[in-house]
């Protein structure tokens, strides 16, 4: 099973594990990283390769990141360069789908899964609901 | 033109700063100065993506200092931002002018004496003595966190902390 680092500003990565294990139930290799303001960033970029190491040990790692251009993502700099694949603008339907494909899904089509899934899942309620 | 506006801020470049920062201070160029960034290719990469479409240069402070002399340097409207105080001061002795000064984020060292002036700036004895060395020279120091901020005087805040 493919293992999940989530990594944002402050609570979001807490909030996104808390919501969506509510919805497809607890995770195992699925860490959330909260950056405190005042994070120093070698050591951000430190727990990150550390978390995915450690949830990485079976088909590898999947990291998702709040924000392009903030300072998680910043931190994800080096592992996206070295094999391990970083989505930026993580939202819940991508986080979803991602959880439940992990199990089947190649290191490769997981990531593109998450791409895929995190523009898809924006939708207009209303025109939906007007058919 | 030149240097319009310096920053101090350990993170570098980031979502405060490109979203609010880069367009209240009306910067077209932004520049890291920092002698081990600059030798890092996955920093000298990584800098100006996140940048969101500002040209970004990441420098030593001996290659920034030279940049700003040169005719596109001059030309520009460039926020430099440092990664700590001390890199902060070494630019300033070197001749850089910028209007302002805003110590933006100064995480805390482990195994030093700091303290918290601010939510998301730290401040040791010795920041406390360069942060003086920089308003010696006749730089205002303010510590505001969104450009909208009244400006406070750093100055006065890390003497009420003890420094």
């Amino acid at each position: 099973m493919i293992g999940i680092v989530l990594v944002s500003h402050g609570p979001l990565a807490d909030g996104f594990k808390g919501a969506a294990e509510m919805i497809v139930g607890p995770q195992e290799r699925f860490v959330a990283l909260g950056m405190d303001p005042s994070a120093d960033l070698d050591v951000l970029r430190s727990e990150i390769e550390a978390a995915v190491a450690s949830v990485g040990t079976d088909g590898g790692a999947l990291v998702l990141a709040d924000l392009m251009g903030g300072s998680p993502a910043n931190s994800s700099a080096a592992v996206a360069l070295s094999g391990t694949p970083v989505i930026c603008g993580v939202n819940l339907p991508m986080l979803l789908e991602v959880l439940m494909s992990r199990e089947s899904a190649s290191l490769h089509d997981l990531a593109e899964t998450a791409f895929r899934a995190g523009s898809e899942g924006v939708v207009d309620l209303g025109k939906a609901l007007a058919g | 033109m030149a240097v319009i506006h310096l920053r101090v801020d350990n993170r570098l470049i980031h979502g405060q700063v490109t979203v609010t920062w880069a367009q209240s201070v009306g910067t077209n160029f932004i520049v890291v100065a920092n002698d081990k960034v600059a030798a890092d290719p996955i920093q000298k990469m990584i800098l100006p993506q996140a940048a969101r479409g500002v040209p970004t240069k990441v420098l030593s402070i001996e290659e920034t200092l030279k940049f700003v002399d040169t005719p596109e340097g001059q030309k520009a409207k460039i926020m430099v931002i440092a990664k700590t105080a001390a890199d902060a001061l070494a630019l300033l002795e070197g001749g850089i002018k910028p209007v302002e000064v805003n110590v933006g984020n100064q995480a805390p060292v482990q195994g030093t004496k700091y303290k918290m002036v601010m939510r998301s700036v730290a401040v040791t004895a010795e920041d406390a003595a360069t942060y003086r060395s920089i308003a010696a020279k006749g730089f205002k120091v303010t510590s505001k966190m969104m450009p909208s901020d009244r400006a406070n005087d750093f100055i006065e805040l890390i003497a009420k902390n003890g420094f």
